[in-house]
């Protein structure tokens, strides 16, 4: 029996928890129980209801995994009636299981790697280029161009939303482009969304099968939903009244890059029958870092009407000297500080958390803790494994899943060539496949087999027994990760050992999810594919991440580096104006950054940044911060 | 939620079939054409079935096409089993929402819904065992990926999937541990209304158990006429129990007992095997209303099994009464006396393997269903079982073709030849069955004025079958056939005098036997024709002739399939 701690809530709080029908919009502010309010409401509805089944639906898979795991300790299990994924995994399951109408079969692949894409869109502008029109050179412009359509939700039509002039190539670009993913069962990350969307569009049966399926639909982060996203959505909800339970907040809008924006709030409360409850209470915040947070957020003309202050609801703390300013003559001395700051302070550096707005920023922050004698953990997007032996392996098992596929045979030789130092042509090795039936793996093992002595002998035999002559998967990945990998492992060789511990934790997630035996091949690399690479901080690092990395976390002490005008602000944003949204996004920036902070906040700046003198950032008046502070 | 079809394939006898399902289905076949196995693939693919790798098949299940064949070279075992929707509505939407969620439904464009479930079972060379897989399908067939283990047993918790087979021994069924059985002594716990309900049950069963045995009819008025000489009280005393009526009695004990007032009990599993069947298959259905599940899929084999021929037909109704959907193997002409024609699946083999046959839907017009209803199936259910229809005209060919085939050895019962009359029917309705079901057939016409109305019937069903293969036309009429070859003396008897002083041709002319047919009275064309098939086996291969011998050589060679 569940057990729910009702009592435990505030009253906004409890009555989110105990909301069951009809559309309900959370707006949660920073470190106001967001999460464990959706968790228990999830739980609380299937638990007290046996014809409820909920889809809640995440931004990221970090956050599906948190929820996953909450729901899962307040029930014992989840059975079947809950899903809690990203909108791009949901995405990819319906085209998994209904994708045949758009042409797809189920065993499509996704394609992480930018170069993939622009084979595909550069044959295709060779073609039209050939019809004679006169296409952009710069093809992965045009790849971030598509991007922003699939974002946009663009459905191909002579008007493209987000350009101001729609250049008449780009429709057929586009057409063309979807067909050739359909044609090669190839999505890319853009495109699952687009094609998730069509198939409900035109196919509204299965639309229809969807929603008998998910009578709930929750959606967390719901700022961050692009155009695509959205549509989506309205497809799987299209009731002004369904059940529709969203959490999000304006405040923390911080992806209008990637297709957020404040119209998409408007637009929810345009389209349903929305009641709003506010969590304005703070549980992680110092009092004096709520009162920074309201004074600089009131800024933003732009806001949801009638928006509640946020309050200080912590009740223990070390409230003592939260908040300290410093300015510095160079970015040197300002990373400088950062290690010294924390020797100084006795602080745990697993404590400590760097936060920048720009990726240099935080390299040269590291490089001095790194000099300092620190661990220093940069967070990356990482889309793809970059060890040799990695990388061997991985390409070995897309080979097995789609055996005739030349660009995975290529890569494949490459990160063989990159591990043995053996080079094999792939055009040698496509030769032999047509004399062995057209099995490109079959094909290449007997290759590497030939010349290949001592441990490069010995991977090419396992590939053999375990992917070319029986299909003894996840058996071949167990044992490359049980220590398989070691003998290409040198002592040295943190890369290959880093990415085997995060290969192993994903690993693990899948085959829990799926069980051993139902896992296939196809899947467990599609889910691969959607999973961040990025390897988790060691224990005893001190992290530096982008504010848009720190989204959703929380740390002892912040260190926000860079509060220097044209930096946060950015640029780009004081050039659109004071009163700009992309001034009001930058500000949000510093909300975000601030508001994970369960501590101390020390916010610094330099004199000079790239060899220009740079004034203080506006959002430190705007605070209350003062340089005589 | 029902079977809408089957493929199988390397399973058993079968190299590859499709069949076909509708609410209840019934199979027919001789025995070895492949019944068993699809009700075994199916139990297996749907019952047994459990964690993909585990294998639910036997070495021997395996298709070997010939003598030198082995399981571990045999291919692959394949079954696919489509649910489907008849129409969108259908699947409640709580089912249709539990399905979608597993990832396994389909929905087609008509936005009806589908389930597809296949599964295949292979030597692996290199483990040296065999290796199972089951997957869902979309619609294109292509397997779905990422379906999770529990995905099979919701499946299987909706349409659980009951074996009963020919062979029902009542005593192991009513065995405290029978699965029918078992639930009604575990739950003594019944409310009033379901105890009721089970025990109207029970008393059907009584009383068709009673009126199926006629010998119990005769035991009641025998132990009447004991009251006659002992006195035993008012009103009828005499009644039988076959079944217990009450919950009591079953909860009471773990066996029932088939007795009489008289205090005679008799474990059912020591009465006639007739009443054992009928009582199993009652306490099941009594089963499937006390304990409804899902939709369940219900797979009898041979149920007709040891009963009297007004029983099976009554049977036929119980069984339909079942909820959920039916299988139903059979011999039986009298069930299929009372099954609509489109639910028949005539099984056969071929050189291809097992091949399965069906009327389909629009093949027959209303009015030719009626004469089928009329002519064939009410009064000659095992017609269908036969492997080649001989189509002859009327009741003189229906005595001369078998005792022909007996004159000269030839057993055309074990061949599998029946004769149909059709003068009274529809030559041409006759053909369209046997080619719809599968069965040969071999039409004999006399070359007379009534050629013309029955040859263009058999030209318009020869299904690219040469017309040789089809029609004969032997002689201009069978009597005249007889008396010029030989049995005219057979004839004399029966040829009343005042006829044969109408006969104007003189015995020699060419014309004096058809003369002397034309002049022969209906009824004595009959007799004399039953009196010349008992001599005719008297003259033995001598007494037939070549048109006659070639008719029977030509339908034994088609019921043999060449």
């Amino acid at each position: 029996m569940m057990v729910i701690a009702l009592e435990t809530l505030n009253e906004n709080q409890r009555k989110a928890v105990l909301w069951d029908d009809g559309p309900l919009l959370v707006l949660a502010g920073p470190g106001s129980g967001k999460t464990r309010v959706l968790t228990f409401r999830v739980a609380r509805l299937l638990e007290a209801r046996e014809d409820v089944s909920v889809l809640a639906l995440t931004f990221t898979n970090m956050a599906a995994a948190e929820m996953r795991e909450r729901v899962d300790q307040l029930l014992g299990q989840r059975g079947d009636r809950a899903h809690l994924c990203t909108f791009h995994s949901f995405a990819a399951d319906i085209l998994r299981q209904h994708g045949s109408h758009l042409g797809l079969r189920p065993d499509f692949s996704l394609l992480t790697q930018d170069e993939d894409r622009i084979a595909i869109l550069e044959e295709i502008v060779s073609e039209l280029s050939d019809e004679g029109h006169v296409l952009p050179t710069d093809h992965k412009n045009l790849l971030n161009l598509l991007d922003r359509l699939f974002a946009e939700s663009y459905d191909g039509g002579e008007e493209a939303p987000p350009l101001v002039s729609t250049p008449a190539w780009l429709p057929q670009v586009f057409a063309s482009y979807c067909a050739a993913l359909v044609a090669g069962n190839r999505l890319d990350f853009g495109s699952l969304l687009h094609f998730a969307r069509r198939l409900l569009q035109e196919k509204p049966g299965v639309a229809r099968v969807l929603r008998l399926g998910w009578t709930h639909v929750c959606v967390d982060e719901f700022q961050d939903t692009n155009k695509a996203q959205y549509d989506l959505l309205r497809l799987i909800a299209p009731a002004k009244r369904h059940n529709l339970f969203v959490v999000g907040d304006d405040d923390q809008i911080i992806y209008q890059w990637n297709g957020a924006s404040p119209e998409r709030l408007r637009g929810l409360r345009r389209d349903y029958d929305m009641e709003v409850v506010q969590l304005p209470e703070c549980y992680r915040c110092p009092a004096a870092i709520i009162t920074l947070a309201n004074r600089l957020i009131t800024h933003n003309v732009g806001r949801t009407s009638g928006k509640t202050p946020i309050t200080a609801r912590r009740t223990a703390g070390l409230d003592d000297n939260v908040i300290r300013y410093g300015a510095f003559a160079s970015p040197d001395d300002e990373a400088a500080f950062v290690p010294r700051d924390i020797q100084d302070r006795n602080l745990g550096a697993a404590d400590c958390v760097v936060l920048g707005r720009t990726a240099k920023l935080l390299d040269r922050a590291a490089s001095a803790l790194t000099d300092a004698g620190y661990e220093a953990y940069v967070a990356r997007r990482k889309s793809g494994f970059e060890s040799p032996a990695v990388r061997v392996l991985i390409a070995a098992l897309r080979l097995a899943n789609a055996r005739h596929d030349r660009d995975i045979l290529r890569r494949l030789c490459l990160a063989w060539e990159a591990l043995t130092s053996q080079t094999l042509e792939v055009d040698d090795v496509a030769a032999g496949a047509a004399l062995a039936g057209g099995d490109f793996l079959r094909a290449w093992v007997d290759a590497a087999s030939a010349n290949a002595v001592g441990r490069a002998a010995a991977t090419a035999d396992r590939v053999r027994s375990d992917l070319v002559d029986s299909l003894a998967f996840p058996e071949v990945v167990d044992w490359f990760l049980d220590g398989g990998w070691r003998s290409w492992g040198e002592d040295d060789d943190q890369e290959t050992a880093d990415e085997v511990a995060t290969w192993r934790e994903l690993h693990g997630e899948l085959v829990r999810e799926y069980g051993h035996d139902s896992l296939t091949l196809n899947v467990y690399l599609q889910k691969m594919d959607l999973a961040s690479k990025a390897p988790r901080p060691g224990p005893d690092a001190v992290r530096c991440m982008t504010v848009h990395g720190s989204k959703g976390l929380e740390f002892k002490h912040v260190y926000l580096i860079g509060m220097a005008q044209e930096v946060l602000p950015a640029f780009q944003a004081l050039r659109k104006g004071t009163e700009s949204k992309e001034l009001e996004e930058e500000r949000r920036n510093c909300f975000v950054a601030i508001t994970r902070v369960e501590g101390t906040l020390t916010l610094t700046r330099a004199q000079e940044y790239y060899g220009y003198t740079k004034a203080p950032s506006q959002f430190l008046a705007e605070m209350g911060i003062g340089d005589d502070e | 939620m029902r079977i809408a079809s089957v493929r199988i394939e390397n399973f058993r006898g079968i190299r590859s079939l499709e069949l076909e399902f509708d609410e209840a289905t019934v199979l027919i076949g001789e025995n070895n054409s492949g019944k068993t196995a699809v009700l075994d693939a199916l139990r297996l693919c749907l019952r047994e079935l459990g964690p993909r790798r585990r294998v639910v098949f036997d070495a021997f299940d395996f298709h070997l096409p010939d003598a030198a064949a082995e399981p571990s070279s045999a291919d692959p075992i394949q079954v696919e089993i489509t649910f489907s929707e008849q129409a969108k509505g259908d699947w409640s939407d709580e089912l249709i929402g539990r399905l979608n969620r597993q990832k396994i439904l389909q929905v087609a464009d008509d936005e009806r819904s589908h389930l597809l479930l296949r599964v295949t079972c292979a030597y692996d060379p290199a483990n040296r065992d065999f290796q199972q897989d089951w997957s869902f399908l979309n619609l294109n067939r292509e397997p779905l990926a990422g379906i999770a283990e529990t995905a099979l047993s919701v499946v299987q918790r909706e349409v659980p999937y009951f074996y009963l087979p020919a062979l029902r021994d009542a005593a192991r069924h009513f065995d405290a541990k029978g699965p029918f059985w078992r639930p009604f002594l575990k739950d003594s716990q019944l409310p009033v209304e379901k105890k009721a309900e089970i025990e109207k049950k029970l008393r059907e069963v009584n009383d068709l158990v009673v009126a199926s045995h006629t010998s119990f009819e005769q035991a009641r008025k025998g132990l009447r006429q004991v009251q006659d000489v002992v006195p035993l009280g008012g009103g009828d005393v005499v009644s039988i129990e076959a079944v217990p009526g009450r919950m009591f009695d079953l909860l009471a004990k773990a066996q029932i007992h088939l007795g009489t007032t008289t205090g005679a009990k008799i474990p059912v599993g020591h009465h006639g095997e007739g009443t054992q069947s009928l009582a199993v298959l009652m306490l099941f259905s009594a089963f499937l209303e006390a304990w409804p599940s899902g939709a369940p899929i219900v797979a009898l084999e041979e149920p007709e099994a040891h009963l009297h021929p007004s029983a099976v037909r009554a049977l036929w109704h119980i069984v339909c009464e079942f909820s959920g959907q039916k299988l139903i193997s059979t011999h039986s002409g009298d069930l299929l006396a009372e099954t609509d024609v489109h639910q028949i699946r005539r099984l056969a083999r071929s050189p291809n393997g097992v091949e399965s046959f069906r009327v389909p839907a629009n093949l027959l017009s209303g009015e030719e269903t009626r004469k089928f209803n009329y002519h064939v199936r009410r009064t000659r259910g095992e017609l269908l079982f036969a492997r080649c229809w001989l189509l002859v005209e009327g009741e003189t060919e229906a005595w001369i073709y078998p005792g022909a085939a007996r004159a000269i050895g030839a057993n055309i019962h074990r061949e599998g030849v029946r004769l149909v009359e059709y003068s009274q029917s529809d030559v041409g309705l006759l053909a369209k069955v046997a080619n719809a079901f599968g069965i040969h057939w071999y039409c004999v016409v006399d070359d007379d004025a009534g050629r013309n109305q029955y040859e263009p019937k058999v030209n318009a069903n020869l299904n690219e079958v040469a017309k040789a293969d089809r029609l004969a036309l032997p002689y201009t009429n069978i009597e005249v056939h007889l008396l010029s070859n030989g049995y005219e003396g057979i004839y004399e008897p029966f040829m009343p005098t005042q006829n044969l002083l109408k006969v104007a041709k003189t015995r020699g002319d060419p014309d004096y036997w058809l003369d002397y047919a034309d002049n022969l009275p209906g009824k004595a064309k009959t007799r004399a024709a039953a009196a010349v098939a008992v001599e005719m086996e008297n003259r033995g291969d001598a007494g037939v002739t070549a048109e006659v011998r070639a008719v029977l050589d030509k339908v034994i060679t088609l019921a043999r399939g060449a």
